[in-house]
This record gives structure tokens, sequence and C-alpha cells, in this order.
């Protein structure tokens, strides 16, 4: 099983690799969309039955319900996601990229008490964040140079807006489909800003509310091993060649043979998440691959190194012979310059000086060499 | 008011169902008697999950805005709910109680007859007419979806919209008519399940009634349906 739906780059390695060992190993492959991914984790955590699901993150922002058999979404942001703003506005901060920007703002946002009158945008079920973005990005360093506002005061204003919204949508969303159940998801979910406020409106409903913290909340390889364990009982395989990706796979795409099945065996399900050794023995096949192919991982991952290790050798000892080599060099250039400084010293004595002039007599072209006064 | 002793004079009594409480999406609404009359009590509460001044700010303005679009509604010959009453500080509306099931309720009802297909289509026709009205009339209803409209006493030919609390009024661009109408698009393919048909039919009332703005609203919304996150790009 594999991501196939999220960031471009990555997911294009992830598909190249995960069709590679489909076709080595001869095991299924299944595609798995990222969203559902997100959703399936938090149900098997939280044992939500059949929620509304707000999608929080960085890239998505979206009101999920499921009915007959797809996820449907029923609002979501017509611009920008909610991470990305947040995101954004840590960056107008200068807040640092650590651990998240998202949860630098909730620390800030929780020493913040005025609020800053920020556009309230929700058409219908949907919600836009991006005009928010941009007249807070153009006004905070205003306000905050002048100290009408603190840093504090605009993060909290920030989230207080945009996650009144969000719940907003997600109550007319609960409201329409008579849900009594809500699950987020998401980064952006382990907000515990965000979490207050949707617990709030979902007591106000009597509804229940399940969230996660940001052990699942996060991206993570479990939740795609959830969904395409899910996928892979219900049966849904894919042909190797089919096995691609695209980074617009929407949720509401997603056909969903499996949710029909979870629901019938959801007892079932729990025992089999208890009994880790039953996964464990669900993936033999990829265990005892990895044992047969042991001679070869090992082949190939230390030669490479016992290679570089010669060169190495090799090099340290032509460096020293050069070194041995040089130091001989120098001595001799060093000999012949002293000898030849001496020899201008002294100069030459006047038996090599006669046979010096008897040579150059005999050819022309040293006959302005010649010493006239012999 | 509830449980007074006084007996009121004959038609003019008056009481609230407190054990009738509905929630809808953003107010709880009662049902009650006012004056004699069976009605509905709908109070904007306050949102324990939203801001003080925020909270204050929103409620004050969608009760502001839901009256004056069901004021305007009716002026342009559009069924709403009669107002009886309105507390403008506590956000409160007493009005007509509308007996019928809602658009959603009823669609889901004729599911199983031959000519479902038809009967939505043909009640789709009739929506659009009256969104095409309220349009032309310069208002925006805001939140359109088959729960927002009632039919009064279950014939599809009455529809009575209600929760004008996102309407907007005046100077409205054929824009913010196209995303009412995509509002409503969404709104269906998310509720109902395979009633195509029944946007087209919308569409086609809404085109019937009036030519003229039709044309620059329905290239909007053409232009809408593109817009937003990861929507499909044909070639």
């Amino acid at each position: 099983m594999y991501l196939s739906a999220h960031h471009f780059g990555y997911a294009q390695v992830g598909a190249v690799v995960a069709r590679t060992l489909s076709l080595a190993w001869k095991i299924p492959i299944i595609p798995v969309n990222h969203c559902v991914g997100h959703i399936e984790m938090g149900r098997l955590i939280t044992g939500a039955d059949n929620p509304v699901v707000l999608y929080v993150s960085g890239g998505n922002t979206q009101v999920i319900s499921y009915s007959n058999r797809k996820y449907r979404i029923f609002g979501e942001t017509i611009d920008i996601a909610v991470g990305n703003c947040l995101d954004r506005f840590a960056r107008v901060l200068n807040l640092p990229n650590n651990p998240s920007p998202g949860y630098n703002i909730e620390q800030l946002a929780k020493k913040g008490a005025k609020l800053f009158d920020l556009p309230y945008c929700v058409k219908g079920m949907d919600v836009s964040l991006s005009g928010i973005l941009s007249l807070i990005e153009k006004k905070a360093p205003q306000v905050i140079a002048s100290g009408e506002y603190t840093r504090e005061d605009m993060c909290f204003s920030l989230q207080e807006t945009v996650f009144a919204m969000l719940v907003e949508i997600t109550e007319r969303a609960m409201a329409h489909t008579g849900s009594r159940e809500l699950l987020i998801v998401g980064g952006v979910g382990c907000n515990m800003r965000l979490q207050e406020m949707a617990k709030a409106m979902c007591e106000e409903r009597g509804a229940h509310i399940f969230a996660t913290d940001e052990r699942f909340c996060i991206d993570n390889g479990a939740m795609i091993a959830r969904a395409g364990e899910l996928m892979l009982e219900a049966g849904l395989k894919t042909d190797v060649s089919k096995a691609t990706f695209t980074q617009r796979y929407r949720t509401d795409q997603v056909n969903l043979v499996l949710l029909l099945l979870a629901a019938d065996f959801s007892g079932w399900l729990l025992l089999r998440i208890l009994g880790a050794e039953h996964l464990a023995a669900k993936h033999g096949t990829c265990t005892e691959a990895v044992h047969a192919m042991a001679m070869w991982v090992a082949m190939t991952s230390t030669l490479p190194i016992v290679l570089n290790l010669a060169t190495l050798v090799v090099l340290a000892l032509t460096v020293w012979q050069v070194k041995k080599v040089k130091k001989l060099c120098e001595g001799i250039t060093s000999s012949t310059h002293w000898l030849s400084r001496s020899s201008v010293r002294v100069g030459i004595g006047s038996s090599a000086k006669r046979a010096l002039n008897e040579y150059a007599r005999g050819r022309p072209e040293f006959a302005l060499l010649v010493d006239k006064s012999e | 008011m509830e449980g007074s002793d006084e007996i009121a004079e004959q038609g003019f009594d008056y009481s609230i169902e407190s054990s009738s409480m509905k929630q809808g999406a953003e107010a709880r609404l009662f049902r009650c008697v006012y004056l004699g009359r069976p009605a509905i009590l709908k109070e904007r509460f306050e949102k324990s999950y939203r801001h003080t001044l925020l909270d204050g700010k929103l409620n004050k303005a969608r009760t502001r805005s839901e009256l004056k679009g069901i004021c305007r509604a009716r002026e342009l010959l559009v069924e709403t709910p009669t107002i009886f009453f309105v507390d403008g500080e506590k956000n409160k509306i007493i009005m007509e109680l509308v007996e019928g099931p809602t658009a959603k309720d009823w669609i889901e009802s004729r599911r199983a007859e031959d000519s479902f297909e038809k009967v939505v289509h043909e009640f789709g026709r009739l929506l659009g007419g009256c969104i095409a009205r309220l349009h032309s009339g310069g208002l925006v209803h805001g939140d359109l979806t088959t729960s927002n409209v009632l039919l009064r006493d279950g014939s599809s030919d009455r529809p009575v919209f209600i929760d004008f609390g996102l309407s907007s009024q005046k100077n409205v661009t054929p824009e913010e008519k196209g995303v009412d109408l995509y509002v409503l698009e969404r709104a269906i393919a998310s509720t109902h399940v395979d009633c195509e048909h029944m946007m087209k039919g919308i569409l086609e009332g809404y085109r019937a009634a009036d030519q003229k703005q039709s044309g620059a609203v329905t290239k909007k919304l053409d232009e809408i349906r593109l817009r937003g996150r990861k929507r499909d790009m044909v070639g």
C-alpha cells in the first residue's frame, strides 16, 4: 500500500518504490488516498462510527461526511487551507518553524486577549481564508508597531476568527446530516483551541467529539497502512500498470466498499487491532521475502563500503610516497642552487675560462661571448 | 411567558413548548403559540465556542439580514414564513409555523416512484423560477439547500424559503448570484444521490424566469465551478 494523492515529488518516488516492491515480491498494490488515510486512522484510534469529519491541515480544509459509499465533501475552503493561512501568518511575525509554525501561533495566542476585527467569510457550507490572510498580513505589522495590539493579540484574533468559521461550517454539516459525531483529523486538528471550540459546539448540540493528538493528527505512515489494510480486506487491488498517483485525487472520488464492511465487522476489527501478532502474520509474505533476499541485501550494502575503504588506503599510501619524493626533490634543488651561487661568487678558474674561450672561438654563434681581453 | 397563571383572552394565548427544541445549524427552534397561532421561536443563542465580541456581532448581523431578507422576498412574491415578533436584544424571532416537510425529506420520500426523475426535474424548474425572482430583485439567499426550503402542506408547488441569515441585498453582483446557485448545486450533490437532473431543472427554471440576468449568472457559475481546490482539469 502506498500513498496515491499527496505531495507531488515524494509521491512519485513512493509510487515507483511501491511498484518495484510489488513486482519483485508479488505483493498486492493498493493506492491510498491521503485524506481517507487520515479519516480511517482517526476512526480507528477514536472508535468513531459514522462521524462528520473536519479535516484541517496545511494543504486541506474540508468537512466530510460519509454517504452512499463515498466520503462526500460538504464544505471546504474555496481558496487556501487553514494550515497554510496560519503558517504564512507565522512568517509575518517571524515565528520559528520549530516544532511547527502553527504550534508557535497556538502558544502565543494563549496569551492574547484583545480581538482584532477580521472579516468572517462563511459562504454557505464553504469558507474563504485568503482575504483574511491578506488583511492580517497587511495590518498586523502596522497595529503591532503602533502598540495598539500585541503579537499575541493578533495570533489570538486569527485563531478565534478562523476556527469559529471552521466550527460553524462543521456545525452546519452536522445539522444537515443529523450526525451526532464529529471527528477532527489533520495537522491543525492538534490545535487545542480548535478542539476546545469544537467540543463546546458539540456539547451544545448533544453530540460527541473525537479528536486525537499530534501522533495521529500529523501525517504518518500508519494511516496509509490502515486505509490500505481496510481496502485490501474489501478486496480492492490495483493493477501495477494503473498504480500511479495524482495530486488532484479528491476525497469524494474514492469508492468505499470498505466502510460497509468496516461497519459489519467493527467488533471483529477491534480484536484485530489488539492482536498485533495477527497483523505480523498477515504481512508474512513481506517478511519472508526479506529473509530470502538477505544475502543480496548484505552484498549490495557491504560491497561498496569495502571498495571505498580500499580506495582510501591506496590514496593514503600515494600521499605518503609523494611526500617522501618531495623531500628528496627539495634537497636536490637547494644543493644545486647553493652550488651555482657559490660558483658565481668564487668565479670560474683560469684554465676553465681558457677552455671555454677555445670552445667558443670555434663557433660563430658564440663570437660575441669570447673574452677579447685574452 | 411560560406557564403563566393569568388566563389569556381567547385567541390571544401564548406559550413556549421547551420540549420541542430543535437545534438547527446556528439557532435553536422552539414550537410556540403566539397570540393563539402556532408559531416558531428562532433564537440565535450565544455560542460558547465563539469569542463573545465576534459572536455578538455575527448574531446581530444575521438576525438583521434574516428579517430584511424575509421582507424583501415577500415583496418579490416568494413565499417565506410571516414574522410575528422580533426581540432585537436577545436575537429572537417569532414567526409563523409552516406545516410541511423540508424539500430534502420530500425528495427522498418520492425516490421510490417511477417518475422520480421527472418529478424532481419539475420541482427543480419551480425552485429555479423562485430563485431567479429573488435574484432579479437584488436578494441573494446565501445558504440555499434543500433543507432550507419547506413545502407548505407537502405540496411541491408551494415552496417556502427559510433561513435568510446569510442573505445579502443591494448591489448584488452576478458573482454573488452565481455563488448562491453554486452553493445549492453543491448541497444537492452532497445530500441527494443521482439528482443531477434536479440541478438541470433549476437552471432551466432560472433561465426561463429571467432571460436578462441569467446569461451573466450562468456564465459566472461555470467560472465558479472551475475554482476551488483540486478540481479536475479536463483538457
